[in-house]
Order: C-alpha cells, then sequence, then structure tokens
C-alpha cells in the first residue's frame, strides 16, 4: 500500500513540476469560462425575448417554461465533455511513455512492486490531476447556485457524471501511453480514440436493430448527456466504468507483458 | 549468490544469448566484460528481472528469476545502463522515492537517503534536479538508487562509461567499498577498470562466455587485456576459460 502511495505521490509531483499540468488546467479555466459565459448570455437574452412575449400575451406561465437547468447547466456539461476530449489526451500522454523514453521503466519494473500496482498509483495520481478539472467545473457551477436558483440534483449528478468520464478517459488515455515511448503518438492515439468514441453514434439515426443500439451503447455523449439533466441510470455508470476498468486492465497487461519480450 | 545456468535468450532471429552459465559468489565482486553487444546488458537485464529468459535459469541471492521475481527484486540494487532517473525530481526526492518503492520502512527512510547522499557524494547536489545534474552526478545518483534499500545483490550495467577519469576513480572506490558485505556484479567494456575493482572476470563475446578468470591484483591489467583479446578474438575463446592471469 505504501508502495502504491509513493507511485501516486510521485506521479502528482512529476506532472505539477511539468508544465503541461498547469497549461491544461489554465486552458481548461479560459475554455470553460468562455463557454459559460455564452451560455449565460444565451440564457439571459431568452429571458428578455420570453418576458416581452409574455407581456405581448398577457400570460406570465410562458416564463416557467424556461429554467436555468435545461438552458445553462445542461448546454455547460454538454461543453465540457467537448473539452476533456481534448484536455485529457495531454495530462495522459507522459503516462508510460514517458517512462519508457527516460528509462524508468527498468526502474519501476525492476523494483517489487507488481503490474497491477504500477498501473493504479500511477492511473490514482493521474486521476488527481483530471479530477482538478471537475473541481474547475463545479467553480462555475457554484456561481449559478450563487446567483440563480438551479435545482441541485442535475448539478450533483452532472459533477458525477464528469467525474466518471474523467476516470474513463484517464484510464484509456493511459493504457495507450503503455503501448509507446512517444509522447505525441500517445496524445494522438488517445485523442482519436476519444473522438471515436463521441462520434461513433452519429450514424445511428440512419440505422436500425442491433446496429443501431451497438452504436448508441458505445456512444460516449448518449451514456453522458443523462447525468447533466439529472437521470442517472445504471447502465450509464457502468459504461463509464467498464470503460475504465478495460483500460486499467489493458495497461496493466502490457506492462506485465514488458518482461517477455 | 548469483548463478546462472545455460542462459538463452533471442531477440527474433537473433541469438544474444546461448548457453551462458556463470556463478558468482557471495561477497565478490566480479566483472562481467566483453565487446560492445556481445550480450553483457541482456544477461543483466534477465538477473534484474527486466527481461526473461527463453531458456535456462538464473539464480540471484537464492530465489529464482523467472519463478519468483518479486523475491530477487527484493534482494536486488540494481543500475541500469541509463541510469533510470526521474529529471524532474530533486536527488533528495527521487532517492525517497526509490527508498519507499524498494520496501524501506517510513521510520528508516530519512536516514537511508541521507546515508546513501552521504556515501555516494551527493551532499551538495541533493537538493538539486536530476535533469540539471552532470553525467558524473546523473551516474552517481543511479548508483544512490540501487544502493538506498541495502540490498544483498548488486548489479551494475556500465557504471564508469562516459566519465572522466577523476569520477571513474571515486566510483570504483565506492564499488570497491561494497566488497565483503556485498555481492556485486559490474559490467563493463573497459579492461582497466575491472582490473582494478574486481576480483574475478568473466568474459562474454557473441553471447557466450568466453572466459572465467581470477585477478591477482598485483599483476597489470596488461594480462587481462591479453585474455580478453585472444578470448574475443575468433575460436580461441573457448581455450581461455579457466585460464588464470600469471
Amino acid at each position: 500500500m505504501s508502495r502504491i502511495a509513493a507511485l501516486i505521490a510521485r506521479e502528482w509531483r512529476a506532472q505539477v513540476y511539468s508544465p503541461v499540468a498547469w497549461i491544461v488546467w489554465t486552458l481548461f479555466l479560459f475554455l470553460a469560462g468562455w463557454m459559460f459565459i455564452g451560455v449565460v448570455h444565451q440564457f439571459i437574452e431568452i429571458v428578455a425575448n420570453y418576458s416581452a412575449y409574455a407581456q405581448y400575451m398577457s400570460n406570465p406561465d410562458l416564463l416557467d417554461r424556461i429554467n436555468l437547468n435545461d438552458l445553462v447547466i445542461s448546454g455547460l456539461f454538454g461543453n465540457l465533455l467537448v473539452l476533456f476530449i481534448f484536455l485529457i489526451p495531454a495530462l495522459t500522454m507522459r503516462g508510460f511513455a514517458e517512462e519508457r523514453r527516460q528509462g524508468t521503466d527498468e526502474l519501476l519494473l525492476t523494483a517489487p512492486v507488481s503490474p497491477g500496482q504500477i498501473v493504479a498509483g500511477k492511473f490514482l495520481g493521474l486521476l488527481a490531476v483530471s479530477g482538478m478539472l471537475v473541481v474547475g467545473a463545479a467553480f462555475f457551477v457554484g456561481v449559478l447556485l450563487h446567483f440563480g436558483d438551479p435545482e441541485k440534483g442535475p448539478i450533483a449528478t452532472g459533477l458525477i457524471g464528469l467525474a466518471l468520464t474523467a476516470a474513463a478517459l484517464t484510464a484509456l488515455g493511459f493504457a495507450i501511453s503503455t503501448l509507446t515511448d512517444s509522447q505525441v503518438v500517445a496524445a494522438v492515439g488517445a485523442f482519436v480514440l476519444f473522438l471515436l468514441l463521441f462520434v461513433v453514434s452519429w450514424p445511428a439515426e440512419s440505422t436500425s436493430g442491433l446496429v443501431h443500439d451497438a452504436l448508441l451503447a458505445l456512444s460516449l455523449p448518449a451514456h453522458y448527456d443523462g447525468f447533466a439533466k439529472g437521470n442517472v441510470r445504471s447502465t450509464d455508470v457502468a459504461y463509464f466504468l467498464s470503460l475504465a476498468a478495460g483500460g486499467l486492465f489493458a495497461a496493466r497487461a502490457t506492462i506485465a507483458s514488458q518482461r517477455w519480450r | 549468490m548469483i548463478e546462472v545456468v545455460s542462459l538463452d535468450k533471442r531477440y527474433g532471429d537473433i541469438a544474444a544469448l546461448s548457453q551462458v552459465s556463470f556463478r558468482v559468489e557471495r561477497g565478490s565482486i566480479v566483472g562481467f566484460l566483453g565487446p560492445n553487444g556481445a550480450g553483457k546488458t541482456t544477461t543483466l537485464r534477465i538477473l534484474s528481472t527486466y527481461l526473461t529468459p527463453d531458456a535456462g535459469a538464473a539464480m540471484v541471492a537464492g530465489f529464482d528469476v523467472s519463478s519468483s521475481p518479486m523475491e530477487v527484486r527484493r534482494r536486488l540494487g540494481y543500475l541500469p545502463e541509463h541510469p533510470p532517473l526521474d529529471l524532474d525530481a530533486t536527488v533528495r526526492e527521487y532517492l525517497g522515492f526509490c527508498a519507499s518503492l524498494r520496501g524501506v520502512p517510513r521510520a528508516k527512510r530519512t536516514a537511508a537517503v541521507s546515508g546513501v547522499i552521504e556515501r555516494c557524494g551527493l551532499s551538495s547536489v541533493a537538493h538539486r534536479r536530476n535533469g540539471n545534474l552532470s553525467k558524473g552526478y546523473r551516474q552517481r545518483v543511479g548508483l544512490a538508487q540501487a544502493l538506498v534499500h541495502d540490498p544483498e545483490v548488486v548489479i551494475l550495467d556500465e557504471p564508469t562509461v562516459g566519465l572522466d577519469p577523476q569520477q571513474i576513480l571515486e566510483i570504483r572506490t565506492l564499488v570497491r567499498g561494497l566488497a565483503g558485505g556485498k555481492t556485486v556484479l559490474l559490467s563493463s567494456h573497459i579492461l582497466p577498470e575491472v582490473a582494478k575493482t574486481c576480483a574475478r572476470a568473466i568474459i562474454i563475446h557473441r553471447g557466450r562466455i568466453a572466459a572465467d578468470v581470477p585477478i591477482d591484483p598485483s599483476a597489470a591489467a596488461g594480462s587481462l587485456e591479453e585474455v580478453f583479446l585472444r578470448a574475443t578474438s575468433g575460436e580461441a575463446g573457448v581455450e581461455a576459460r579457466q585460464e588464470a592471469i600469471s
């Protein structure tokens, strides 16, 4: 256990000593802030239009049809998913690729730690770094809570969905970084995989039956969107946990196979 | 302490090692000599459990590297060909990590790290980042990493490569200081290096053991050179086996 703790601390240190984590965090806050301002402005405009319309129709009930949750929070969480797809590969690209390039894989693989412990330590260290993005997202939601009165349930589930996504993408990105000794290859590979999970369901509308179901079952947004609406389904949770477990299992297998080349 | 029996290792079509066998007794310092590409690193990587052999067996500290790698790793200090340093960590941080990775109990960790920093002459750079160190210091940090957990067996892959004469002398003194307490196997292609540090030299050539000779400390390094050249030039290799330097 103390060995895993040592690996977690080392991974965290390696990430925050390198500029990459800071660049990613900063970019995330900037871009998420930009998107946040966008959706809030859109909301203000819609409210203004609706109040004018309600006045004209003398029907104040019309204003009840719009709310913060549907227009701002749901939209914001949808945008954050896209940011994750772009930014998490930059956090996971060091992963194991840099160990190989630096030769430190030889240190890890000749120390009394199992491949499973190496994967656990490095993954949890990376998750702490990508988890900071979820903390950043919580900040913007906090602004809404301070100035508005949104429903709190969907906010909580939205953040859970975001955290599950961070875990799944971090595990997959790390798995890709175990396959190469180049950080660039690891980043591009992870980005392509994430993008594929994002777009895989696009042809689903024109298909039917098993193909349709399979495409939707693989789709990242299809499993993610419910969370921001407060709609948590066990299949969605299982989807993200399976992606994370699959990534970690694959990473463990590649690291363990290193000895047998 | 180290026992290697009929080790074979192939990389695709190339036989890196064939029928490599040797022993290293407890408490002795043995040099592993050979031209570049002879199979030194491959052998040491197998002993360190980084690679597995295709055939044959290797025992380190009484445990088989294939069937109980964890037991071997607990007892082993290993300096790979390239010192495996975390370039962004400071020397002290890095050695602290290595100590906990190797299972040094928390209570003893600070003392172990400070001790090894002292022994390896790293006190003046302990707070600096590995990445900002000169090659000589990096090599010493690599050596410190292999010693921080006080292992029974120490395997060093070319510990003095690329160092200046002064640094070579320092490393040599350090390694010689390990004699008696620890079993040391160090590889090199620099003959005087082995002649001055080790009690015995095992010469490997094209993946085979070409000679296994005790080194007479009173003899000049030239005689080891003779054995080395004979062992690594063509067929004479096998005959040179067991031939003592006089």
